[in-house]
């Protein structure tokens, strides 16, 4: 049995199909064209939406940096304050190699995780914001 | 087979896995993006892991539970900074200077700033710290080759320096990422391994009785080689066997060691009975148990100011991993800044992993092999450990496991210093393309070479702590005030970068020179980001304070650049 195979077209036959380079950078990009022409064509608001962004991203890292220090950086002094907590042990582990050498990281895994997830919420109300306009 | 001969071949493996995943970047490495930031699209877990395997140095693969054991539990200060710092990083710029899109942070400086003199300042610290960067990843190659194979300490030195140069001259960064996410698995595989065997083969940690008051003893008969001559100290009188040179004579039988300093020759074995206490070398501190498990760094060190020594050592790895510009040339080749996001917060789970493990091998060694306290090798404890706790054939293979980790520490971190320093030269410095990034290769990596030598007596953390120091007191303020602080000026930047690098060089040239070795002097000389960051940030607000005609014209577009999410930015037409 043989079957019939496709017709192939005859070299240059037709004109060669434009060649177009897509990056996968740019398909994160799709909703360009609109939201991006709308945000540089109201350039009075630019500044203003600019600058509320900046404010609101900086605020929320300056809130981060806090709870870091708080969680973090206030052990030490805790430490000094209270010595009796280093001859402790926490899970059968002396209190440092409980604290320090195992408990802070999934901490910081979780405050690292919390800023993403908020710096991004950020980003979407900016879009959100700007596509009203 | 001996020990020396596994691990001589675990070494050689690793390092042509290196060569050979290099070599595959090598065809797809063609322009001058490629070289430099891996064309920008490598996606964030393998990015990440890149990240990670390039930042785990000798530093952290043997210094850290080097540091742990010497120096008590306070020194886990080092690793939770050194983590911690991917957090300020990803707080403070990773989004924003991904999406500004400069290669390198002399870029970023004249490209948010707009100085050409801004530039040559920022990349005159872009080679300061990367070779000083440089310096202990070699110091780490020598000594590890030195203490499995007997090797002289040059060496080692030769051989990194060597394959690493020829890798990054034929290869660049796009082989450079392969290599990287490969040799973060190795390396967490070389650690976690022997330390979860050591953990069941010493019946678990949860019995260690660190704490008591007393100073660490041998806990059976034990034989201490000693490799190299070493100074040491007897705290009370000991009858060993002694077989070799102690203090200049022969001895072949029993000998008792008066309280006091002793010195012992190399190719000498001293054989403590069991239950003694293990005397410590000179320069290594003898400490009870309950300040080596104090959280603080310098506890029980007299005059050491230990809550000042903490934060001073915490301000300088929190702010300094954001100013290393081999680590945030990474962040180039992330997609976009959301990607720049995701890739850090997985590099903090990949840091956390993998620093749970060395303090296991300094609170197995303080209990099991204080022996290293009297031969003062104490860097040297994540190699020897294995082979000292398990006598079989298993302890040899864990003890070349190791040894294949260590060494990926070594070539990964340098890679990317080179690379690093090497972009600096050719691309800050003298504008050039691919040519002249091979050719700058290889001549940073032979000034590595020839300054490595030079660098036997130092400890691997206090290298490479100092280099956070001077990120943090140059780079850090220099990236924070760009992306937040709309009035800096290249005038404020460069009366910054000079104030805060020029004062926390001197400090720690002063340190290695010995000036200032105890009470504050030590502590604000050998540690000196607490006050030279706020300097050099106060000097940059001074200063661009002082001179606001120097604001660039176009601050808004540069504003728009860092902060602009994806979705709103104008599609740049593709270059090629």
């Amino acid at each position: 049995m043989s079957v019939p195979s496709p017709p192939t077209p005859p070299p240059h036959a037709q004109p060669a199909p434009q060649r177009v380079v897509i990056r996968s950078a740019d398909l994160g990009q799709r909703r360009v064209g609109v939201r991006g022409r709308a945000f540089d064509e109201r350039s009075e608001y630019r500044d203003v939406l600019l600058h509320s962004l900046i404010r609101a991203q900086f605020g929320l890292t300056l809130g981060f940096i806090a709870l870091t220090v708080g969680a973090l950086i206030s052990l030490p002094l805790v430490v000094s304050l209270m010595p009796w907590l280093a001859r402790k042990h926490v899970l059968g582990l002396p209190f440092s190699l409980a604290v320090l050498g195992v408990a802070v990281y999934p901490v910081l895994v979780i405050i690292a995780l919390a800023y993403t997830r908020l710096a991004e919420r950020t980003e979407r109300h900016f879009l959100d914001l700007v596509d009203k306009l | 087979m001996s020990g020396g001969s596994i691990a001589l071949i675990a070494v050689i493996v690793v390092t042509l896995i290196t060569m050979v995943v290099g070599a595959l970047g090598i065809r797809i490495a063609r322009t001058p993006d490629d070289f430099l930031v891996a064309a920008r699209a490598v996606p964030p877990l393998r990015n990440a892991a890149a990240i990670s395997g390039e930042y785990l140095s000798a530093a952290s693969f043997l210094g850290v539970a080097g540091l742990l054991l010497k120096d008590g539990l306070g020194m886990l200060w080092y690793p939770v900074g050194y983590a911690a710092g991917y957090l300020m990083l990803l707080l403070l710029v990773a989004a924003p200077l991904r999406r500004f899109g400069a290669y390198t942070i002399p870029d970023f400086a004249e490209g948010r700033l707009g100085a050409p003199r801004l530039r040559q300042v920022a990349t005159i610290f872009v080679l300061v710290i990367g070779w000083f960067y440089l310096l202990p990843q070699l110091k780490g190659a020598g000594l590890t080759l030195q203490v499995l194979l007997g090797t002289p300490y040059w060496v080692g030195v030769a051989v990194l320096a060597v394959v690493v140069t020829s890798n990054i001259a034929a290869g660049g960064m796009k082989g450079v990422t392969f290599v990287q996410a490969v040799q973060y698995w190795i390396k967490l595989m070389a650690i976690a391994t022997p330390a979860i065997v050591l953990i069941v083969v010493a019946g678990g940690l949860h019995r260690a009785d660190l704490a008591k008051p007393a100073p660490p003893v041998f806990d059976t008969a034990t034989t201490v080689k000693v490799q190299a001559t070493v100074d040491f100290v007897v705290a009370e009188p000991v009858t060993v066997q002694a077989h070799g040179d102690v203090d200049h004579e022969l001895v072949e039988g029993p000998l008792t060691l008066t309280t006091g300093a002793h010195r012992v020759a190399s190719g000498a074995e001293l054989v403590f009975p069991a239950g003694s206490a293990a005397p410590h070398a000179q320069g290594v501190r003898a400490q009870d148990g309950s300040s080596w498990v104090s959280p603080l760094v310098n506890a029980g060190h007299k005059g050491g100011h230990p809550l000042a020594a903490t934060y001073s050592l915490i301000v300088a790895t929190f702010l300094g991993t954001l100013g290393l510009p081999h680590i945030l040339v990474r962040f180039y080749t992330n997609r976009n800044g959301r990607a720049a996001r995701r890739t850090t917060v997985i590099v903090l789970g990949l840091l956390g992993v993998f620093y749970l493990f060395p303090a296991v091998f300094a609170v197995l060694a303080r209990l099991r092999d204080p022996g290293l306290y009297l031969t003062g090798q104490t860097d040297s404890v994540v190699l020897v450990l294995p082979h000292a706790l398990i006598t079989s054939v298993w302890g040899e293979i864990l003890g070349a496991l190791v040894a294949a980790g260590a060494f990926a520490a070594f070539l990964s971190t340098s890679s990317g210093l080179l690379v690093s320093v090497a972009g600096a030269m050719a691309h800050d410095l003298l504008r050039g393309g691919v040519r002249t990034f091979r050719r700058c290769a290889l001549l940073a990596g032979a000034i590595g070479l020839v300054a490595g030598l030079q660098v036997q007596r130092f400890d691997l953390n206090l290298l490479v702590g100092w280099c956070f120091a001077i990120a943090a007191s140059t780079f850090c303020p220099l990236l924070v005030l760009g992306i937040w602080w709309r009035s800096l000026t290249w005038v404020g930047a460069i009366a910054g970068l000079l104030l805060g690098g020029v004062s926390s060089s001197v400090a720690i040239i002063m340190t290695m020179v010995g000036v200032g070795n105890s009470g504050w002097p030590s502590v604000l000389l050998g540690q000196p980001a607490i006050w030279t960051v706020p300097l050099a940030f106060v000097a940059m607000i001074i200063g661009s304070r002082l001179t606001p005609a120097q604001m660039p014209a176009d601050l808004e577009s540069k504003l728009l650049q860092l902060h602009l999410p994806e979705a709103l930015r104008p599609v740049v037409p593709a270059a090629d």
